[in-house]
């Protein structure tokens, strides 16, 4: 039987043979090869989750800006810094951390730490955050003091606080972060007990230490509204379309030809029946009643995978049925019933492989047409929100300001992603046709 | 390669077993109507395609149907084998009332009653090599189980139809056969379960005439060696004269004359036969053009003409013919005719 095989693979292989000599299509299969790839090593590709925020600042711009925008020439990049231990207790004080900052002025800085005391009755108990600069001036962030013991504290400190404005003596309007972190060089953090401070008996704890400054430049597309990394939502919403487009087009495809032929084979009422059914469906506005459906049925990958299939088959079965009318009158399918095919044999063996061309080209087709819907509900704000897609990306776009900030890194990559995505399949899909279905050359 | 004699088919068959008996067969279509008319009225018109025909096979014979296109020859070899359900009569096959029959029933007696098409190129599945097509009838009625079990069957069946070796041919799909060798895979597809009857459908007439030849006398080794009984259907009197036992001639869904070969070519009694062996071309240059040729067209089958259904066009119809139709009567010597003037 391995002549079989090789007839086979012949056929595969004179398919390939001709699919080679359309460049369309292989633009197409290329540009599908490098999606895929960018699809399946995601992880590698980013160091981040696209789950992850507070990377830069909000809407932060691509980090390559800095060589090729001289007005971006030394914006900052995020610099973090965290001490976790040890404790750090008041007999220490006051304790001092170097900040190395060679960028200019950030927007927004914030510090978190915690701190608790151990402190004798009545004493005076007490210690200030500050930053010195390299200048040698001093901001004092945060004070307090203590006199009795005291519970875990969380401290928060964030530059566009109205009390701390007040306490730098600011007005509103002036901004802390650009004031402290305005000169380059050597800052320090400083944990300092108050004057008079002495008692040996008073311990003071600080600990989970965090001064987080976010960058305005970020990674390859800088960040969201959310300091989130956009080109790790790209890279992950690559896998959602993916997936969305090839298991909506299978489900509807398959739908759809499994009823093209049973109403073309059978016909009859059932065929009468269906058929307007079909007529009913492709009636519907799809938009309308899948932005219903999906409010109803919730926002879920799957669901929209459900619903984008549930308005896609129709076009398959009439198509499939039309040629399955056709077929069904051929000799070959009658000398099978001659034989004691049944219908159900005569369907499987006869009448599905020769409508196989044409479905798999129509397949190819609705990939696109599957991406497109799952896009367009996503912009409208009716996609999976905990899932980054490329529709998701462009309604965050469009809703914090991507447009009145001109952040075309933010707007202009998911576009481009979807229509290359797209216009690659429908590559695809007008070479195979080309090539299997001769007659519908004209649709090119 | 192939022979252009044709080794004569004729004379008479010793053996007298009734293999097929037809009795009244009658096959009506209706004509397809919108709702409205189906609403409007309950006559509905037909097309009568085969209206009340007869006849038996027996065991090893050729018979002949021979007939103008349109006059529900094919129709009647499709209903025969139940491809097409008949409106009326009754169709008895190896002591078998097919009618009667269930799906699965049918299914079963198909093994030993098979068709072979007249176009070769439709009648092959045209993405299936020829292994897969002569193995399924073999699949479909689970004779094996697999495709690799059919090799046995495939290759004697190969061999039998002289497209050797087999195995040269097993993996071929139609398009790459000539118009001879995929007749002979059709015919190899009908034989491989061994049947005992074979509708063979204009098996030739799409055929080159050199083929036409080698595919008739494969037929009919096949008949006399096996006894196959063949109905062998054709608007081609010059080739059934050459392979038939019998023959039957139709017109308008009913058999108008039925004999043994050479009586009725010799001596046609019926006018329709007549016109039909005089329009047999003869290889003689002095007898140019056709003979006496029917006038008109063939009717309707939807409104056929009343009494004789030829005496529209016949050359000798009198009042009687338009009014009562002329039964199949028996003559002489297993001769029957439906003429009053025969």
């Amino acid at each position: 039987m391995n002549k079989y095989q090789l007839r086979v693979e012949t056929g595969v292989m004179s398919f390939w043979k001709r699919y080679k000599g359309k460049p369309l299509g292989m633009i197409g299969l290329i540009i599908v090869i490098i999606y895929v790839f960018i699809a399946i090593f995601a992880p590698f590709l980013t160091p981040y989750s696209p789950k992850q925020i507070l990377l830069a600042d909000r809407i932060a711009a691509p980090l390559w800006f800095r060589y090729v925008i001289p007005k971006y020439n030394n914006a900052p990049q995020t610099v973090t810094i965290g001490f976790d231990s040890p404790l750090y207790e008041i007999k220490d004080m006051p304790v001092s951390h170097i900040i190395e900052y060679n960028y200019s002025a950030p927007k927004t800085f914030s510090l978190t730490f915690d701190c608790w005391v151990n402190a004798p009755f009545h004493s005076e108990a007490g210690f200030e955050c500050l930053i010195k600069t390299p200048e040698g001036r001093e901001y004092s962030l945060w004070g307090k003091s203590y006199s009795s013991d005291s519970d875990k504290q969380v401290v928060r400190i964030d530059s566009r606080d109205l009390g701390l404005k007040q306490r730098l003596g600011l007005t509103i309007f002036e901004d802390p972060a650009s004031k402290i972190f305005s000169s380059r060089g050597d800052y320090s953090l400083i944990f300092r007990p108050n004057p008079g401070f002495g008692d040996t008996s008073t311990r003071l704890y600080i600990s989970n230490v965090k001064l987080h400054i976010p960058g305005l430049v970020h990674g390859i597309l800088g960040t969201d509204h959310m300091g989130s990394d956009l080109w790790t939502q790209l890279v992950y919403g690559t896998r959602i379309s993916l997936v969305i487009g090839l298991s909506a087009a299978v489900i509807s495809v398959a739908v759809g030809t499994a009823i093209g032929i049973i109403c073309g084979y059978l016909g009859g009422v059932i065929d009468e029946f269906i058929m307007r059914a079909v007529d009913v469906f492709l009636a519907i506005p799809v938009l309308p009643i899948l932005i219903i459906l999906g409010a109803i049925l919730g926002k879920s990958i799957w669901n929209i995978v459900i619903l984008v299939s549930a308005f896609a088959w129709m076009n398959t079965a009439r198509l499939v049925r039309s040629q399955t009318l056709s077929l069904r009158e051929r000799i070959f399918i009658e000398a099978a019933k001659a034989s004691g095919g049944s219908d159900i044999y005569i369907m499987s063996t006869h009448i599905l492989p020769n409508v196989l061309p044409l479905v798999f080209a129509s397949m190819v087709l609705l990939i696109p047409t599957a991406i497109l819907t799952e896009a367009s509900l996503s912009f409208l704000g009716f996609g999976d929100p905990r899932v980054a897609t490329w529709g998701r990306m462009l309604h965050n776009a469009r809703g914090f300001g991507a447009f009145t900030t001109l952040a075309w890194w933010w707007l202009v990559p998911p576009g481009l992603a979807i229509t290359f995505l797209s216009l690659a399949f429908v590559f695809i899909g007008n070479t195979i046709n080309e090539i299997f279905n001769p007659k519908y050359r004209e649709r090119l | 390669m192939e022979s252009i004699e044709i080794i004569g088919g004729r004379g008479t068959i010793g053996c007298k077993k009734v293999i097929l008996e037809v009795e009244n067969l009658t096959k009506h279509f209706p004509l397809r109507r919108g709702i409205k008319g189906k609403l409007a009225s309950n006559s509905t018109s037909t097309v009568k395609a085969v209206d009340g025909v007869s006849f038996s096979i027996m065991k090893g014979e050729f018979f002949g149907v021979v007939g103008e296109s349109g006059c529900g020859k094919t129709t009647m070899g499709r209903t025969i084998l139940r491809l097409l359900e008949p409106t009326k009569g009754k169709i008895v096959f190896k002591n078998t009332d097919l009618i009667a029959l269930n799906t699965g029933q049918l299914k079963k007696i198909r093994t030993k009653m098979q068709i072979i098409y007249q176009d070769p190129y439709e009648s092959m599945n045209p993405r299936l090599d020829v292994y897969r097509i002569i193995s399924e009838p073999l699949r479909v009625q689970r004779i094996v189980k697999n495709l690799h079990d059919a090799f046995p069957y495939i290759k004697e069946v190969l061999e039998d139809v002289n497209m050797v070796p087999p195995e040269k041919y097993m993996t071929r799909y139609p398009y790459e056969l000539s118009g001879g060798e995929r007749q002979r895979v059709a015919i190899a597809r009908a034989l491989v379960l061994k049947p005992d009857f074979i509708v063979a459908d204009e098996p030739v007439s799409m055929l080159d005439v050199s083929t036409r030849g080698g595919i008739l006398n494969l037929m009919l080794k096949l008949s006399r060696e096996r006894g196959v009984a063949f109905l062998y259907i054709t608007h081609d009197l010059a080739t059934a004269r050459h392979v038939c036992h019998r023959i039957a001639v139709m017109y308008l869904g009913k058999i108008v004359e039925k004999g043994p070969t050479d009586d009725l070519v010799k001596h046609p009694l019926h006018p329709y036969t007549k016109a039909l062996i005089e329009a047999v071309l003869v290889p003689d240059p002095k007898k140019r053009g056709f003979g006496e040729v029917l006038k008109g067209e063939i009717p309707s089958p939807i409104y056929p003409p009343s009494g004789c259904r030829l005496h529209p066009r016949c050359p000798i119809a009198r009042d009687i013919c338009k009014e009562v139709e002329p039964k199949l009567m028996p003559v002489d010597n297993n001769r029957m005719v439906a003429c009053y003037f025969a």
